[in-house]
C-alpha cells in the first residue's frame, strides 16, 4: 500500500521575487536620492568655497594696493621729503624732526604698521616709531639700500625677523630729494606685523566651519611656501614647505596654476576641498580649503538617515514577506495535517473494512497484507493468511494460471482486471467473489499486487430472485390475453411531448392489432398508427409524466373496434398500455341498451294503454250506479257499451302484448320455404276481408327460396294485407299488389295498395308501438310494430312509401337472413 | 264573454274518456260549449280553422284546451308545442289531461309551457271531483283578458 504523499512544500518563489523587487526598489530609490543630494551638496560647498576664495582674494589684493598706495603717498609727498631734508641737513632741527615724528605717528596710529623707521641714505636712523628700536640688521640695511637704488617704493614680502623670529612684511619707501628727484635722501621703512591684522583677516571664515581655513602660499624655488599661520600647525608661516610637484597638495596645485575648486590632500594629509586662485599683482596664491569630512558632514548625516530609513523599509518588507511566508507554510502544514488525518482514516477504513483487501507479491504471490474483511470472510487468522499465497484462497486458480491473469497488468496493457472467481474459506466452503486486481507502485520500482475482493453471494441471490421474477413477469407478459405495449415518450427540444416510441409488445398485442413485432418495435407511434400526433398522446403523456394509472374505453376508427386501454407508468417518461378488445362487449352493451330503452318505452306504453280502459271502466261503473239509481235506461245502456268497449280493448291489448313479447324470444325452427308459399298462405288467411271489400289482388309470379321462421314470416304479409284492407278508405276499385324486386344488395319485398295512403309526416311513426293514425280504427296500434320486429329479427328493414293521403301506400322490406345466397338452395 | 258560452276544446282519442268529460261539463252550472276532436292533427286543424274545421262559425276560438298526450297522427306534446310556439295561440290555457303519470311526460309538458297537468284518476268520485274543480278553476276563478 503506497502511501500517497501530499504535495511538496514549494518555496513561494513569487514572494521571494516580490521581496527582492521591493528591496531593490528601496535601495535604488535611496541611492538615487543620495546621489542627487550629493551633487547638490557638492555644488553648495564648491559655491561656498569659491565665493570665500574670491572674496578673500579681492580683499587681499585691495589690502596690498592700499599698502602700496600708502607707500606712494609718502614717497611722492614733497612736504615729507622737505621735512626729511630739513631734519637731515639741519641737524638737530628739532622742529622738522618733531613734524616728521608726528607725521609718521599719525600713520602708525592707523595700526597697520607696527614699526616705522626713517633712515638716511647712509643707514643712520633719523627716528623710529616706537622709539629706541634696535639697529637694523645688515641684511635689512642691504634691502634699504637696494630700495633706495631703485628709487621706488617696494613691497617687502614675508620675511622672518632675526630679532624676534617672527614673520613680518614691510614697505620701503625711498624719499627723493625734492630738488633732485633722482637722488634719494633716505628711506622710510614701514613694517607690518601680519599677526596683528593680516593673519586674523586671512584666517577669518564667513561661516561657522571647524576645518575651513585660508592659506596664502607662494612659490619658492621648487617648493611651495606657506605664508600665513595655520590653524592646525603652529608656527608654520614661512617654515612649512612642500615640493611643488606634490600632486594632490592643493597649495602646490594653486602654485602650478590651477584655478577653481579641487580635491586634494592638505599639509596634514587629510582629504580637503579647496578653492585655488592667485592673488593679483602678487606672487601669492590663495587656497581656501575645508576638510571634506566636514564639508560632507550634513550629507553624511543625510546618507545615514536615508540608509536607516531604507533599512527600516527593507526590514518592514522583510517582516511582511516573512509573515506571508510563515502563513503559507502554516497553511500548507495545516492542509498537510488534514490530509494526513484523512489518509489515516482511509487507512483505518481499508484495514477495518469488511470487503476483502489483500496485498500480495506479484512474483511469489505471497500475501503481504490482509485486512479485517479478509480475515473475517475467509476464517483464517491474519498470521495464517500472511503465510499463504493468494492462490491458496482461490481453488480454481493455480499459481501459473493466476500469473497468466496478471500478465496484462504486468505488461502494462491494462490498469485493472476484474474477474469473477471463487474463494475458499478455511472451513472449505466456497463463495463467489468479484476480484479487482491492480499492480500498485510501491516505490523504488517495486510493484505489489492489490486485490479488492467483493463477496457476490448476496448479489447472486438477488440476481437469482430477479431472474425468477423477470421470468415470471415475462411469462405473464407473453401469455396475457390483453395486448401489452411498452412505450417511451418522445419529447421535442423544449420538453413537450411530440410522439412516443414502441419499446416492446407482447404476442397478444400483435394478435389484436395484426401488427408484426418487427413492424412495431422502435417505431414511432405516429408512423405505426399513421396519425400525427399519434393516438391518445395527451392521455399517455399525462400518465408517463404524472404517474397515476389511467384507464379508458375508446373506439378506434381505423380498426373499427372498441378497446379498453389501461395505462401505467413503469418509470418516468415511459408508459405501458394494456388493452383489451371490447368490441364484442360493446356491441352487446349497445344491444342491451337498445333493448332497455325499448323495454322502458314498452312498459310506459303498456301502463298508459292499459290504464286508459281501466279509467273508462271504473268511471262508467260510477255513472252506471248513478244511472241505475235514476232509472235512466238510455244512459245505462250507453254506460255498459263504453265499459264493454273498454274491456274489449284491454283483452286485445293483452293478447297483442303477448304476441310482441314472443317475437325474438320464441323462435320456431327455421324451415325451407319460398316467397310464393308465404304470400299465398297470407292471402288465404285474409281472403275473407279481401273479398268483403272487393279487393283485386295481384301476386307477382317470381319466386324466391327462403329459409326462416315460417309462421312469423306469414304474419308479416298477413298483417300488411290486413292493414291495406283496413286503410283502403273509400277507394271504389281497391287493388293490392304483392311482389318482390331485386334492387340493390338484397331482394326487396313489397305490398302496394291504392288505399287512403299515409301522410309523409307519419311515415316514421307508423311502425311505433301502439301507434295508430286514426283513433276511430280498430286495433291496438301494434300491428306494424310487430311486422317491424319480425323483419328486424331476420336482419331486414322496413319502410313505407306514399305519395300522401288518397294516393295509396307501399310497404317495402328486406329479409337478408331468410334469403339464401344463390346456389345454396338445396 | 258572459253572453256567449265559454268554448272548451277537448282533444281526446278515447271516446269513452271524451264522454266522461262531456258529461261533467254538460251538467256544469256555468255555460260552456265543449268541442271534441279525436286526434292531434284534428286539434291543429280546428285551431287553425282548416281541413274539416274550415268554417270559422263552426270552430270558434277556445278559451281552454283540454289535451290528452297519447294521440294518433300528431302526438299531444307536439300539439302543445305548436300552440305555445304560435303567438296567436300561446295565450290559450292548455290543461294536459292524461292517464300518464310518467315524470318524463310531465317534464316535457311543462317544458312546452303547459298551463296545468292533470292525471285522470282511476277512482270515479275523484274523477268527478277533479272535473268539477278544474271547471270551477278555469271557468269561474281564472281571469282572462278577453
Amino acid at each position: 500500500m503506497a502511501e500517497q504523499p501530499g504535495p511538496e512544500w514549494r518555496k513561494p518563489i513569487g514572494l521571494l521575487i516580490l521581496a527582492g523587487f521591493l528591496m531593490l526598489a528601496i535601495a535604488g530609490a535611496t541611492a538615487d536620492y543620495l546621489r542627487r543630494q550629493y551633487r547638490e551638496e557638492q555644488t553648495k560647498i564648491q559655491t561656498q568655497l569659491s565665493s570665500v576664495g574670491e572674496l578673500k582674494v579681492r580683499q587681499i589684493a585691495q589690502w596690498r594696493q592700499e599698502r602700496i598706495a600708502d607707500a606712494w603717498a609718502l614717497g611722492q609727498n614733497r612736504a615729507f621729503a622737505e621735512l626729511f631734508q630739513r631734519a637731515q641737513v639741519e641737524k638737530d632741527d628739532p622742529k622738522a624732526l618733531a613734524l616728521l615724528q608726528s607725521w609718521l605717528e599719525s600713520i602708525w596710529h592707523q595700526r597697520v604698521y607696527d614699526r616705522i623707521r626713517l633712515l638716511d641714505r647712509d643707514g643712520k636712523e633719523l627716528l623710529s616709531i616706537p622709539a629706541e628700536l634696535p639697529k637694523p640688521t645688515p641684511a635689512i640695511l642691504q634691502g634699504f639700500r637696494a630700495a633706495m637704488l631703485e628709487g621706488q617704493p617696494r613691497f617687502q614680502d614675508f620675511y622672518r625677523s632675526n630679532e624676534d623670529q617672527r614673520v613680518y612684511l614691510s614697505i620701503r619707501v625711498p624719499v627723493p630729494d625734492p630738488r633732485n628727484p633722482q637722488r634719494m635722501l633716505g628711506i622710510a621703512a614701514l613694517r607690518i606685523d601680519p599677526a596683528q591684522e593680516f593673519y586674523p583677516f586671512i584666517s577669518r571664515w564667513p561661516t561657522a566651519a571647524r576645518s575651513a581655513e585660508t592659506l596664502l602660499v607662494k612659490q619658492e624655488g621648487r617648493e611651495v611656501l606657506y605664508l600665513n599661520q595655520l590653524k592646525f600647525q603652529a608656527d608654520a608661516a614661512l617654515k612649512l614647505r612642500f615640493p611643488l610637484d606634490q600632486q594632490d597638495l592643493p597649495a602646490a596645485m594653486a602654485v602650478r596654476g590651477q584655478v577653481g575648486v579641487a580635491v586634494g590632500r592638505d599639509y596634514r594629509g587629510k582629504k580637503v576641498l579647496a578653492d585655488l586662485r592667485p592673488v593679483p599683482d602678487s606672487p601669492w596664491f590663495l587656497v581656501s580649503r575645508m576638510d571634506q569630512d566636514e564639508a560632507f558632514e550634513p550629507f553624511r548625516q543625510q546618507v545615514l538617515g536615508a540608509i536607516l530609513l531604507a533599512a527600516l523599509l527593507m526590514l518592514c518588507t522583510g517582516v511582511t514577506i516573512a509573515g506571508l511566508w510563515r502563513h503559507q507554510r502554516a497553511r500548507y502544514f495545516q492542509t498537510r495535517y488534514a490530509q494526513e488525518q484523512e489518509l489515516a482514516w482511509l487507512r483505518q477504513a481499508i484495514a477495518r473494512g469488511l470487503n476483502e483487501i489483500c496485498v500480495f507479491d506479484p512474483h511469489t504471490l505471497r500475501i503481504l497484507f490482509a485486512n479485517d474483511g479478509a480475515v473475517r470472510n475467509l476464517g483464517y487468522s491474519r498470521e495464517e493468511l500472511l503465510g499463504m499465497t493468494i492462490t491458496d484462497l482461490k481453488p480454481t486458480q493455480s499459481p501459473d494460471s493466476f500469473q497468466g491473469l496478471l500478465a496484462p497488468l504486468a505488461a502494462g496493457d491494462q490498469e485493472t482486471l476484474v474477474i469473477e472467481l471463487t474463494h475458499r474459506r478455511k472451513d472449505g466452503t466456497e463463495y463467489p467473489v468479484e476480484t479487482r486486481l491492480q499492480l500498485v507502485d510501491r516505490g523504488q520500482g517495486l510493484k505489489v499486487g492489490l486485490a479488492l475482493i467483493h463477496d457476490l453471494t448476496e448479489q447472486h441471490r438477488i440476481l437469482d430472485t430477479l431472474q425468477f421474477s423477470e421470468r415470471k413477469f415475462r411469462t405473464l407478459f407473453e401469455n396475457l390475453a390483453e395486448g401489452v405495449a411498452l412505450h417511451e415518450l418522445v419529447l421535442d427540444e423544449i420538453g413537450s411531448p411530440l410522439d412516443y416510441r414502441v419499446l416492446d409488445v407482447n404476442p397478444a398485442y400483435r394478435r389484436h392489432t395484426g401488427l408484426d413485432l418487427d413492424a412495431t418495435r422502435n417505431r414511432l407511434g405516429s408512423e405505426l398508427y399513421g396519425l400525427a400526433p399519434p393516438p391518445y398522446l395527451d392521455e399517455f403523456t399525462r400518465v408517463a409524466q404524472g404517474g397515476l394509472p389511467y384507464a379508458f374505453e375508446t373506439y378506434y376508427p381505423p380498426m373499427e373496434r372498441y378497446f379498453r386501454i389501461s395505462v401505467i407508468c413503469p418509470r418516468p417518461g415511459q408508459f405501458a398500455t394494456v388493452f383489451e378488445d371490447i368490441t364484442e362487449r360493446k356491441s352487446r352493451e349497445e344491444e342491451l341498451h337498445q333493448k332497455n330503452a325499448e323495454m322502458e318505452r314498452f312498459t310506459y306504453l303498456v301502463s298508459h294503454d292499459l290504464k286508459s280502459p281501466l279509467v273508462t271502466v271504473k268511471t262508467f261503473l260510477g255513472y252506471l250506479e248513478e244511472d241505475l239509481a235514476k232509472q235512466d235506461a238510455e244512459r245505462v245502456k250507453k254506460d255498459l257499451l263504453y265499459m264493454h268497449g273498454a274491456t274489449e280493448k284491454m283483452s286485445r291489448l293483452l293478447s297483442d302484448l303477448l304476441e310482441v313479447s314472443r317475437i325474438g324470444r320464441v323462435v320456431n325452427t327455421p324451415v325451407q320455404t319460398s316467397f310464393q308459399a308465404l304470400a299465398k298462405e297470407a292471402l288465404g288467411a285474409v281472403a275473407g276481408s279481401l273479398a268483403l271489400r272487393g279487393v283485386e289482388v295481384t301476386l307477382d309470379e317470381v319466386d324466391l327460396p327462403l329459409l326462416g321462421d315460417r309462421p312469423r314470416l306469414v304474419e308479416v304479409w298477413q298483417n300488411l294485407l290486413e292493414n291495406a284492407v283496413k286503410y283502403m278508405g273509400d277507394q271504389p276499385s281497391p287493388r293490392i299488389h304483392v311482389g318482390v324486386e331485386r334492387l340493390g344488395e338484397h331482394p326487396q319485398f313489397f305490398v302496394r295498395d291504392n288505399g287512403q295512403g299515409i301522410d309523409s309526416r307519419y311515415h316514421g311513426k307508423v311502425f311505433g308501438l301502439f301507434e295508430k293514425l286514426d283513433a276511430r280504427t280498430e286495433g291496438t296500434g301494434l300491428g306494424l310494430a310487430l311486422i317491424k320486429r319480425i323483419v328486424e329479427v331476420h336482419g331486414g328493414t322496413i319502410r313505407v312509401e306514399s305519395e300522401g293521403a288518397g294516393q295509396g301506400s307501399c310497404f317495402l322490406f328486406t329479409l337478408p337472413k331468410a334469403v339464401q345466397p344463390p346456389g345454396e338452395a338445396p | 264573454m258572459m253572453g256567449e258560452a265559454f268554448v272548451i276544446l277537448l282533444v281526446e282519442d278515447e271516446p269513452a274518456h271524451a264522454e266522461i268529460v262531456r258529461r261533467n261539463f254538460e251538467n256544469f252550472r256555468l255555460a260552456n260549449r265543449l268541442i271534441h276532436v279525436p286526434d292531434g292533427q284534428a286539434a291543429l286543424d280546428y285551431l287553425y280553422q282548416q281541413g274539416d274545421y274550415a268554417d270559422p262559425a263552426a270552430s270558434p276560438r277556445p278559451g281552454l284546451i283540454l289535451l290528452d298526450l297519447r294521440l294518433p297522427r300528431v302526438d299531444g306534446l307536439e300539439v302543445l308545442k305548436a300552440i305555445k310556439q304560435d303567438p296567436c295561440l300561446a295565450a290559450i290555457p292548455v290543461v294536459v289531461l292524461t292517464t300518464s303519470a310518467a315524470e318524463t311526460d310531465m317534464a316535457k309538458a311543462y317544458e312546452f309551457h303547459a298551463n296545468s297537468y292533470l292525471v285522470k284518476p282511476v277512482d270515479f268520485p275523484q274523477f268527478l271531483s277533479l272535473m268539477e274543480t278544474c271547471g270551477y278553476y278555469w271557468l269561474a276563478w281564472n281571469k282572462y283578458p278577453y
